[in-house]
């Protein structure tokens, strides 16, 4: 492993403000999207509202499993089960949707 | 509480067997990401073949609640997380506090929530007999809305209880910082955020432009 | 000699209590988190709903007979045939091995003491139960009469039998796979002993591996595609209502995502225990070991992407409907990797046919037949044919009954010196066996024949043209019940007279053959070290000495 588990590592009097720094950017960042995709849905993009939306949304979800779940600092393992999950539900949705999207009349 | 306490069979180090939690509860996750997928799939279809009754009745909730709560528990998500990774450095205070703050957000999204339903129905936005549109396709829109923020809401209920316990546990010291259940909760707490960041724009800025 | 680790404060062994006699009262018993006992646990459940089930299809078989029906009502034979699904899927065939064998043998396999949350272990087989019990409510209180498929928009909305019951039986039931899912991923990641790499372990550990991944991630869609029955049936939310824009076929997608892939959970266990047994019945190396792990995890991976298969005439659109048939090709391939492996292990064995090598050679012919007509029906053109007929229904117990209940005969036998302490009367044991692969057999094989002429699955009554195949069918499923009821005799005796297994009867490889029979509460009382890979029955590239009986090397000495 490349890094100690968390529990053993010596607890340092300085850390308090590296923590905030980096969660409460991410929470900064996180309303700031909110505010984007909220104005964006009421801006007629015709078909692109959706797929805009769903990205931010996107953003949104891997900045929170990036940075509050650390799947950057923890194990790769971790970001093989999420990859995996995202992976299968993406099966889902294209093999469903090569049958609705592609029925006759 | 010492950390030897919090040690359970078959582990030999706790280290190791925090490891075993998070490994544990990320997979737990997976599948409640499929759980909930398998829904939005439902919404997914039901959008593509009806797309104008749907859409019709998607702009028919309340995106002010929507939006508010969608912030609350982001920030809920970001209090959990202070709470974990204080926790991990051993800054008692801190986590205790971002515990307590989760919670209190949490507990608010619900009451907003609960607001927020009372205005549905009101609203005759339940489909039944006195359902208030007619196009083909908005029962549908409001079944998918009905069914998705209520099973999200029984896991948000089921979260905010898990984290009021490691509150009370953890103030009473009865539970160490290193233990794995902070960081089990927490990373639950965000799959719970998560799910709510997918579905803000499918249930509230559908077809609004 | 290895490096083992030895345990303070242990006394040699032998004079260590066993698992067994860790508690005898019936609440030390059903509050235990020992992996073992939760087992035994699992395998009074499964035995229970086994029966039912079975009883189910007894009564349907028997009236049968006639073309006309003997002596039940329509309403009557809807919910015995729907039973007979419910139960035999859920509570009997997904938790069989994985919830019995996996549970008491995976930890012992890779060298620890128990599984990686045993707490959710037990918990998850008070789970089975609460489903179980919500199942059997069901049924008492009038039953079911939608199939086990739950097909929409009978069950949503037409259906005047108790279908929530059911789903909420079936819905919590799944959290205890769901929970057994995460427990194996964790366990085998987590806790294999020194030495155990992944390129080490038993296939019958990779094999609850990958059938734990299909757990954790088919399980939840089949939960809320239940739910979703619930929410139209209970709260009037239209979803699957075409009236209200519903697509018919949504609940398909969401039912089959699930319920495809949920064959692999009933058969990827069964082909762990299969080449445990083959290897150690025909004192072989297994042949191809890294591509038995490739094709288990691809089985498990490819066996997601083929569910509209079961949607061919569902009105699914001929492109998707190409994709799933071609998909459904591909996944016959590594079914057929391992079939031929376990055919090349035979090749210069020293081969005997003890019990557990007849169950495991019977798995091998009956799968394959199974499997051969899996791929008839992934042809677009055969399935038009033949789909919801007896063909598919021959088809499916082919490998369910032929292969993973013969399996799990297999691992019974095999294991029963080991969990037990005690060994079985071996001639029984070969009688039952065979009897059962006849009776197998002649239930099944002229169901394949019934469905090419055209008998459709789940109907009531028939033309009389097709009597014969139905008596044969009745006949063999007769002589089947006989085999099955069998087992519970000569084993249950044998925990009273048999004679005592020592550690290892069967002179196998593997860590659970390297502590006593049966094993003390934390499974070794040496933390075992593994220093070579599995199956190691002979030397790399030797064939065995025809005269005499090869004795594996052990992996460790204590």
């Amino acid at each position: 492993m490349s890094r100690a588990p968390a529990a053993t590592r010596a607890p340092a009097a300085g850390r308090a403000p590296s923590i905030w720094r980096r969660n409460l950017a991410t929470w900064v960042t996180l309303v700031l999207l909110v505010l984007l995709t909220l104005a964006l849905a009421y801006l007629p993009l015709g078909r692109l509202n959706l797929p805009v939306a769903l990205v931010i949304a996107a953003a949104k979800a891997a900045l929170v499993a990036v940075v509050f779940m650390e799947l950057r600092t923890g194990r790769p393992l971790f970001r093989l089960v999420a990859g995996a999950a995202l992976f299968w539900i993406a099966i889902m949705f294209v093999l469903a949707f090569a049958d609705i999207a592609m029925r006759a009349g | 509480m010492s950390e030897a306490a919090a040690l359970r069979e078959p582990w030999r180090s706790l280290p190791r067997q925090r490891e075993a939690a998070t490994l544990g509860i990320w997979v737990f996750l997976a599948s409640e990401a499929l759980f909930f997928s398998g829904a939005i799939l439902g919404y997914a279809f039901s959008r593509y073949l009806h797309a104008h009754g749907f859409l019709a009745a998607a702009r028919e909730t309340n995106v002010w609640f929507g939006t508010v709560n969608t912030i609350v528990l982001l920030t809920s998500s970001f209090a959990m997380a202070m709470a974990a990774q204080a926790g991990d450095a051993r800054l008692r205070r801190l986590s205790l506090v971002s515990l307590a703050a989760a919670v209190m957000l949490g507990l608010s999204f619900l009451i907003l929530k609960g607001f927020e339903y009372r205005e549905d129905i009101e609203k005759h936005l339940a489909p039944g007999a006195k359902f208030a549109l007619e196009l083909q396709g908005a029962a549908l829109f409001f079944s998918f809305y009905w069914v998705l923020t209520g099973v999200h809401a029984v896991h948000l209920t089921v979260g905010v209880v898990l984290i009021a316990r490691l509150l009370l546990e953890a103030s009473r010291r009865e539970l160490p910082l290193s233990s794995p259940e902070i960081q089990v909760t927490a990373l639950y707490w965000h799959l719970v955020d998560i799910i709510w960041i997918i579905l803000y724009p499918l249930l509230y800025l559908a077809g609004r432009a | 000699m290895s490096d083992a680790v030895l345990e303070l404060g242990h006394a040699p062994l032998g004079s260590r209590l066993s698992y067994l006699d860790a508690g005898r009262t019936l609440w030390s018993w059903l509050t235990s988190t020992d992996h073992k006992r939760v087992a035994i646990l699992y395998a009074a459940s499964i035995t229970v709903f086994f029966f039912i089930g079975a009883g189910a299809i007894a009564a349907v078989r028997l009236e049968l007979i006639s073309p006309t029906g003997l002596f039940l009502s329509d309403d009557a034979y809807n919910k015995l045939f729907t039973l007979h699904g419910i139960v035999m899927v859920w509570f009997f065939l997904i938790p069989s091995i994985p919830n019995t064998f996996g549970n008491f043998l995976l930890p012992m396999m890779i060298g620890a003491p128990d599984v990686a949350f045993p707490r959710l272990n037990l918990f998850s087989w008070y789970l089975n139960l609460a489903g179980g019990l919500f199942t059997l409510y069901a049924v008492i209180a009038g039953g079911v009469d939608t199939g086990w498929t739950f097909y929409t928009p009978f069950s949503t909305m037409f259906s005047n039998s108790h279908v929530l019951a059911a789903a909420a039986g079936v819905f919590i039931a799944g959290f205890a796979s769901i929970a057994t899912g995460v427990n194996f991923i964790v366990t085998t990641h987590m806790l294999r002993t020194q030495g155990m790499s992944w390129f080490r372990l038993p296939l019958f550990v990779w094999a609850l591996y990958a059938t734990s991944l299909v757990l954790v991630l088919a399980t939840p869609v089949l939960a809320v595609t239940l739910l979703l029955i619930v929410a139209e049936r209970w709260l009037g939310l239209p979803i699957f209502d075409a009236a209200h824009g519903g697509d018919p076929l949504l609940f398909q997608h969401l039912f089959w995502f699930y319920s495809h892939p949920a064959v692999y959970i009933m058969v990827l266990p069964a082909m762990g225990v299969v080449t445990e047994v083959i290897t150690c019945f025909a004192r072989r190396r297994v042949f191809g070991y890294a591509f038995m792990v490739y094709a288990l995890v691809a089985i498990a991976a490819i066996g997601f992407f083929v569910w509209g298969h079961h949607m061919f005439v569902a009105g699914q659109s001929r492109y998707a409907s190409i994709v799933f048939s071609f998909l459904s090709f591909v996944v016959a391939v590594p079914s057929a990797i391992k079939v031929l492996n376990w055919t090349a292990t035979l090749y210069r064995g020293q081969i005997t046919f003890e019990a557990p090598m007849l169950y495991a050679l019977g798995f091998v012919g009956l799968f394959t037949i199974g499997g051969v007509t899996g791929l008839f029906l992934a042809s677009i053109p055969i399935d038009v044919q033949v789909h919801d007929t007896y063909f598919v229904v021959a088809h499916f117990h082919y490998i369910m009954v032929g292969g993973t209940v013969s399996a799990f005969f297999a691992a019974l036998h095999f294991w029963w010196p080991k969990i037990t302490g005690r060994l079985y009367d071996e001639a029984w044991a070969r009688f039952a066996a065979i009897l059962m692969f006849f009776g197998f057999n002649f239930t099944f094989f002229p169901q394949f024949v019934l469905g090419y002429l055209g008998n459709p699955r789940r109907y009531h009554v028939y033309p009389p043209e097709f009597q014969v195949y139905h008596v044969m069918s009745t006949v063999g499923a007769s002589v089947l019940a006989a085999a099955y009821l069998l087992p519970p005799f000569y084993l249950l005796w044998s925990l009273a007279r048999g004679a005592r297994a020592g550690d290892d009867p069967w002179g196998a490889t593997g860590l659970e053959w390297r502590t006593s029979s049966p094993p003390p509460t934390e499974n070794f009382l040496v933390v075992p070290v593994v220093t070579r890979g599995p199956y190691e029955y002979h030397e790399k590239g030797d064939a065995p000495a025809a005269e005499r009986r090869i004795h594996h090397r052990t992996q460790s000495q204590p």
